[in-house]
C-alpha cells in the first residue's frame, strides 16, 4: 500500500507546483483586469469593467479577429506542409529518415529570433530571394518581401513545421500499411489511396495539431514584430504594447483574459466538432 | 481449364531470392492453400498474385490473359490481410461497401449488397457499428466480406486466422469453407498450420525456401509426401533409411522391420521410408516382439489422441492412439515397435 502512494505523492509535487505557477499568475491577471490604469504608476486598486469595455472598441476587436485569423491560417498551413512531407519521410530508406528527423530537430533548437533574422536577410531587397530574382530576370524591379502577411506567415509555419513534422512521425512511421494495400485491392487508384483512407485515418490527429498550432500562434511575439507590418500584428504584440509600453496593465491583463476565453471556446469547440465527426462515422 | 496460371515465377529482394521457379495451376473454384514455414515464400507468392509485389520474371494468366501488368487496383481480386486492415474511419456497412463505392455503385444497392454480405457471414444488425467496437471473430467476418463484396476473380487470405484462439479458428475455418463453396470463388489461402491446410483446402501447396515441394490433395500430401521437407512438415515423425533386398526383409539398424510387397519389394538399396505415427505398433516387451525395442521416452495427451515417444538408439520413434484409454506405456517402459511395411511410404530420393 505505501509502494503505491509514494508514486502518487512524487507526481502530484509536480502537478501541484505546476497548477500554481499557472493559476496564481491567472488569478492575479484576472483580479489585475478589474483594477484602474494609474497614469503615473502600475494601476490602482478597484473593481471597474472600464478595461473589458474597451475591447468591443473596433480596433482590438479588429486586432482579435486578425490575430484569429493569422493563427488558424498559419496552423492550416504548417499541417497541410507537414504531413504530407511526413508522410513522404517515413516511407524513405531509415539513412534519410535519420537525416530529416535530425535536420528537423535542429530546426526546433533555432531560437524565434534568430529564425526570424534569417527570414529578414532572405526577404530583404539587398539579399536573398528578391535579389536572386531580379538577377535570373523573373523580378524586373525587385523589392524586399518584408514586413508583409506572408512573410510573417512563413515565420509561423518556419517555427511550427518541425514541431507539428515529429509530433506526426511516430504514429507515421508505426502506421498499418496494410490499410493502405488493402484500398487498393478494393479498386482505389493509388493517386487517390491517400485522400480515401490515410488523411481520414488521421483526421483525429490533424485536428489536434492544427489546435495545436492555432493555439502557439496566437501568442507568437517575435515573428509579427520582426516579419508583419504594424497592421498585421497579432494581439500578443498589442498585448505587450499596452502593458509595457503604455504602462498599462489592467487593459493589458483585460485582453489577456478575453484572449484566453476566446481560445478555449475554439479549442473546446474543435474538440467537440471532431468527437462528434467520429461519432457519427 | 485451369483460371490461374503461374510459370516460372521468381521474385529477389536484392541478393535475396524468395521465389524460384514457381509453376502452379489453379482451377475455378479451386480451395488452394499454401502451406510452410515463416520466409518460404508464400506471401510473397500471394502479394504478387493481388499485384502488391512484382515478379522478377515469369508468367502469370488469368482466365488466359496475361495478369502481371494490370495494376493492383484494377485486378478484382479480393484480399483479408493478416491484420484484417479494417478501414478504422468508417463504420461495418461502409467498410464492406467500400469496394463498391470506388467501383461507383449506387449508395442503395451498394448498402444492399453489404446488408446481404452482412447477413450471409453471420453479422446482420451490425451495419452501423464502428469495427472498434467489434470482437475479433466479427471483425474476421467483416474483412472476409469486405474482400468478397467486390466479386472478386480471386479471393486472396493471408493467414487470417494467425491471431485468433483455436476453437473460434476451427469455427471460422469451417464458415470460410462453406462461404467458398457456397460462393465458388477461386481461393488461395496462406498459412503456415498444416491442420487448418488439411481442414480447408482442395489442394494444397507445400512451399520450402521459395520452391514448391510438392503440391496435392490433403490426402496426398498427407500420406504420400514427395520430400522428407514435406513429411516432416506434414508430421510424419517416422522418417528413417532402410535397406531393401529384393524379395528379402527390410532392416532398419540391424532390425528386420518384414518383406515389402507391391512396388516397395522391387526396391534394393538404401530409401528413406515414412510412416505415420498412427501406423505405429506397440506391444510390451517380450521375446515376440520382434527386434525393435525402443524405451518409452514421453507420454502426452492430445485431446482425441496420445503421443508416445520412444528412443531406439539415438533414433526417435513417435506413436499415436486415440486417447479412448489411459495411456498403455509410461516414461522409462520398454515396448517393442512395429508396423505393416503396406503403411510406409518411400520418399523419393
Amino acid at each position: 500500500m505505501k509502494r503505491a502512494v509514494i508514486p502518487h505523492l512524487i507526481g502530484l509535487f509536480p502537478l501541484g507546483m505546476m497548477s500554481f505557477f499557472f493559476l496564481a499568475p491567472l488569478a492575479f491577471m484576472v483580479v489585475v483586469s478589474f483594477y484602474e490604469r494609474d497614469p503615473l504608476g502600475f494601476y490602482n486598486v478597484a473593481f471597474v469593467w472600464d478595461n473589458y469595455a474597451k475591447f468591443f472598441s473596433s480596433f482590438y476587436y479588429t486586432v482579435s479577429l486578425r490575430s484569429l485569423w493569422s493563427a488558424s491560417l498559419g496552423a492550416v498551413v504548417v499541417v497541410l506542409l507537414a504531413f504530407p512531407a511526413m508522410y513522404i519521410i517515413v516511407d524513405m530508406s531509415r539513412r534519410w529518415q535519420l537525416f530529416w528527423v535530425i535536420l528537423l530537430l535542429s530546426l526546433m533548437c533555432l531560437s524565434e529570433v534568430i529564425i526570424g533574422f534569417a527570414w529578414l536577410i532572405l526577404f530583404s531587397e539587398s539579399s536573398g530571394i528578391p535579389k536572386f530574382l531580379g538577377w535570373i530576370g523573373l523580378w524586373e524591379d525587385p523589392d524586399s518581401l518584408s514586413p508583409s502577411f506572408g512573410a510573417m506567415l512563413t515565420g509561423f509555419v518556419t517555427l511550427g513545421f518541425s514541431l507539428v513534422a515529429l509530433m506526426f512521425f511516430p504514429q507515421m512511421a508505426q502506421r498499418d500499411r496494410s490499410i493502405e494495400e488493402a484500398a487498393l485491392t478494393l479498386g482505389t487508384p493509388p493517386a487517390r489511396v491517400f485522400s480515401k483512407v490515410v488523411l481520414p485515418n488521421f483526421l483525429p490527429a490533424i485536428i489536434s495539431s492544427v489546435v495545436t498550432m492555432f493555439v502557439y500562434f496566437l501568442g507568437v511575439f517575435v515573428m509579427p514584430t520582426m516579419l508583419g507590418r504594424p497592421q498585421d500584428w497579432n494581439m500578443t504584440v498589442i498585448i505587450t504594447d499596452k502593458a509595457v509600453g503604455d504602462a498599462n496593465m489592467p487593459l493589458g491583463a483585460a485582453l489577456s483574459v478575453i484572449m484566453l476565453a476566446f481560445t478555449l471556446i475554439i479549442i473546446c469547440g474543435l474538440l467537440l466538432g471532431s468527437r462528434r465527426g467520429r461519432v457519427q462515422t | 481449364m485451369a483460371q490461374l496460371a503461374l510459370s516460372n515465377i521468381q521474385k529477389s529482394f536484392g541478393t535475396f531470392q524468395a521465389l524460384k521457379d514457381v509453376n502452379l495451376e489453379i482451377a475455378s473454384g479451386e480451395f488452394i492453400c499454401l502451406l510452410g514455414g515463416s520466409g518460404c515464400g508464400k506471401t510473397t507468392l500471394l502479394r504478387i498474385i493481388a499485384g502488391l509485389e512484382t515478379k522478377t520474371s515469369g508468367e502469370m494468366l488469368l482466365d488466359d490473359q496475361d495478369f502481371s501488368t494490370v495494376n493492383c487496383h484494377q485486378r478484382n481480386v479480393g484480399m483479408v490481410f493478416q491484420s484484417l486492415a479494417l478501414f478504422p474511419h468508417l463504420n461495418v456497412g461502409q467498410n464492406i461497401a467500400y469496394g463498391l463505392e470506388v467501383r461507383g455503385v449506387h449508395k442503395d444497392k451498394r448498402q444492399d449488397r453489404a446488408r446481404k454480405l452482412l447477413e450471409v457471414v453471420g453479422l446482420s444488425g451490425l451495419f452501423d457499428r464502428p469495427v472498434s467496437a467489434l470482437s475479433g471473430g466479427q471483425r474476421q467476418r467483416v474483412a472476409i466480406a469486405r474482400a468478397l463484396a467486390i466479386e472478386p476473380k480471386l479471393f486472396l487470405m493471408d493467414e487470417p486466422f494467425s491471431a485468433l484462439d483455436a476453437g473460434l479458428r476451427e469455427h471460422l475455418q469451417i464458415e470460410v469453407k462453406k462461404l467458398q463453396r457456397q460462393l465458388g470463388v477461386t481461393t488461395i489461402f496462406v498459412t503456415h498450420d498444416q491442420h487448418e491446410a488439411m481442414s480447408i483446402a482442395d489442394r494444397i501447396v507445400i512451399l520450402n525456401e521459395g520452391r514448391i515441394e510438392q503440391a496435392g490433395t490433403p490426402t496426398e500430401v498427407y500420406a504420400h509426401p514427395s520430400t522428407r521437407f514435406v513429411a516432416d512438415f506434414m508430421g510424419t515423425n517416422n522418417i528413417f533409411t532402410s535397406e531393401f533386398t529384393p524379395g528379402q526383409a527390410t532392416m532398419l539398424d540391424g532390425a528386420n522391420l518384414g518383406t515389402p510387397s507391391g512396388d516397395m519389394a522391387k526396391l534394393s538399396g538404401k530409401h528413406t521410408i515414412a510412416v505415420r505415427p498412427e501406423y505405429l505398433r506397440l506391444a510390451p516387451a517380450n521375446e515376440d516382439t520382434g527386434d525393435l525395442i525402443g524405451t518409452v521416452n514421453f507420454v502426452r495427451l492430445l485431446g482425441a489422441s496420445i503421443e508416445t515417444e520412444l528412443k531406439v538408439g539415438e533414433r526417435t520413434f513417435v506413436h499415436t492412439q486415440v486417447s479412448d484409454r489411459a495411456p498403455e506405456f509410461a516414461v522409462g517402459d520398454k515396448a517393442g515397435i512395429s508396423f505393416d511395411l503396406d503403411h510406409a511410404w518411400v520418399i523419393p530420393s
